[in-house]
């Protein structure tokens, strides 16, 4: 049997090779051709049953085959473009607006509150960490994390959006360290991560991360705090909140922010923040603060310690 | 006036609806209900304990064949609650996902990494449109080094927590409801507590006592770190000791 064998790439895996005779390039072609995502499938299934038993056959192998060979998910993140949805999914509306980047903003704008404020010896950030039941184990959850032993970051938004943007963050961070031999400046890794969440507001396939970052650091040009939205557009700030109760938090920001702050006053002022819009009883184990100062070690404080700021506060 | 929700395809697959939703996470969640099977864990003192509904629906149906608890190694065990295609997958790539763990690394996989790893594959398939999100529920169990029995629950929205004890299914919530009280001062339950609190809760959400062909029962233990299915005859053993309780 005189086969042609096409390189097709099937959804999510490795190519498939299928392979027809030549009278059925055509039912190939066509599948090829067809760009509505919805109708891949069925295309595949109808020209299957037109081809003879043995290229049946070989296509089972091929499928087989791939089937068996599951790449990591580290791969998936690389070949964006490379799928069936060659084309973006957040496409400009006639007004010029990116929708999915509003909605991803909607998104972020139901996650719970985090806030971040920049003193004059050191930033501190800190997020509600409410659990979906008590029956979870709060120490399995850390919402803080650390990207470099001096830079830490807090989110707003979908959980499982940050962990792909933490990593990814950690892994620019170290290659910088090795290229340069000196750690990353905040503004530098900042600008990379936002590169990324840019990347899958326009790559094919994708959709935007839904999550706005709180990247805080301390390197030589100071303390840090700046704001990542699911665009990709990034600030600096000297105090700034985000998730539910934003309009509050920043209000209440706006008032009590000047600019000699010390961080023992920051971390007072958070906390103040958070306990505005805060439903339930305030306590260590259901927020979290990550503070950085002239020591450059970014590190989250345990629920012991916050409990003292709590105190110190009322 | 924009456009409005990306021509109707946010049903479809996974991009934002205008309010900032992911339908296709959430249809996700729907089609593990639709399983209509209820799954509980706890964890207790120095142990963990899964428990599910063993429905044959057919009696020409070989029984063995029909389960929801898979070893992953020999130290971790995956409850997958949901449709029973996509979880033979994700055991699947999960036991390859392991295996590789422990040749690269020369230990075993802890249980809090395999949950990690699942929870981020289920987040690929919410990013990215060529894949549908699986309608699975995993709980994954084992004894960590460090920490002691962890019980780990990863949903096809990515998340992933730790538990002290969880439900995933179609009585969910009515189950949750129910371990919360009876974890709400933070008991530390010894194994065969555990073994019999998980099955008492399914009992009690689902309203009908079990004979044990019709659940199945998968426990770690501290002492004997080795991912274990119990039999019938250990099942019934725990049966009777609740019955005998009441």
């Amino acid at each position: 049997m005189k086969c042609n064998l096409l390189i097709l790439r099937g959804p999510g895996l490795l190519p498939l090779g299928l392979s027809f005779p030549p009278s059925q390039q055509g039912i190939a072609y066509s599948l090829h051709k067809s760009s509505s995502p919805l109708n891949i499938h069925s295309h595949f299934f109808t020209s299957s049953s037109l081809i003879s038993s043995r290229s049946k056959v070989f296509c089972h192998i091929c499928l087989a085959v791939i089937s068996d060979s599951f790449r990591s998910c580290a791969d998936f993140l690389y070949d964006m473009g490379d799928s069936q949805y060659s084309f973006s999914l957040t496409t400009f509306s006639p007004s010029g607006k990116l929708v999915q980047i509003e909605h991803a903003l909607t998104a972020v704008g139901s996650g719970q509150t985090s806030l971040g404020i920049k003193a004059s010896n050191g930033v501190v950030i800190a997020t509600e960490k409410k659990l979906p039941s008590i029956l979870v184990d709060e120490t399995s959850v850390q919402k803080i994390q650390i990207l470099t032993p001096n830079i830490g970051v807090v989110y707003s938004g979908m959980g499982p959006d940050s962990r792909v943007l933490v990593r990814k963050s950690r892994k620019q961070a170290e290659q910088y360290q090795l290229l340069y031999k000196e750690p990353i400046p905040v503004t530098q890794l900042v600008r990379e991560t936002a590169a990324v969440m840019q990347e899958f507001t326009q790559s094919g396939g994708v959709r935007p991360f839904g999550v706005s970052l709180l990247v805080v650091g301390y390197d030589d040009k100071g303390p840090q705090l700046y704001q990542v939205d699911p665009s990709g557009s990034y600030f600096s700030w000297k105090a700034s909140a985000m998730g539910k109760n934003v309009s509050n938090a920043k209000t209440f920001l706006e008032k009590r922010y000047t600019d000699d702050m010390e961080l023992e006053d920051a971390i007072h002022t958070a906390i103040l923040t958070l306990k505005e819009g805060f439903e339930g009883q305030i306590s260590g184990k259901n927020i979290e603060i990550g503070v950085i100062e002239a020591d450059r070690t970014f590190r989250v404080l345990t629920a012991a310690q916050i409990e003292d700021y709590l105190q110190e506060v009322e | 006036m924009s456009r409005g929700s990306g021509g109707g395809y946010d049903r479809h697959i996974t991009i934002f609806s205008p309010e900032g939703r992911l339908f296709q996470v959430e249809y996700a969640f729907k089609a593990v209900k639709a399983a209509g099977v209820t799954s509980i864990g706890v964890r207790g003192k120095d142990s963990v304990c899964v428990v599910t509904q063993k429905k044959v629906p057919d009696k020409l149906l070989d029984p063995t064949s029909v389960t929801h608890l898979f070893p992953v190694t020999k130290f971790l065990g995956l409850l997958a609650t949901g449709t029973t295609a996509d979880a033979r997958t994700l055991v699947q790539q999960a036991r390859n996902e392991a295996a590789e763990f422990r040749f690269k690394y020369g230990y075993e996989m802890p249980v809090d990494v395999l949950a990690r790893w699942i929870a981020d594959k289920s987040q690929v398939y919410t990013q990215h449109a060529y894949m549908r999100p699986l309608g699975v529920v995993a709980m994954v169990l084992g004894i960590d080094d460090e920490n002691g029995p962890r019980l780990f629950k990863c949903d096809p929205a990515g998340h992933f927590f730790g538990h002290k004890a969880t439900s995933a299914g179609l009585k969910e919530q009515e189950a949750i409801n129910f371990l919360e009280k009876k974890m709400k001062n933070d008991p530390e339950f010894s194994y065969d507590e555990t073994v019999q609190t998980a099955i008492s809760a399914l009992q009690s959400v689902l309203q009908e006592d079990f004979k044990a062909s019709e659940i199945e029962v998968g426990v770690v233990r501290k002492e004997n770190p080795v991912f274990h299915v119990l039999s019938t005859e250990e099942i019934d053993e725990h049966l009777t000791a609740i019955s005998e309780r009441d």
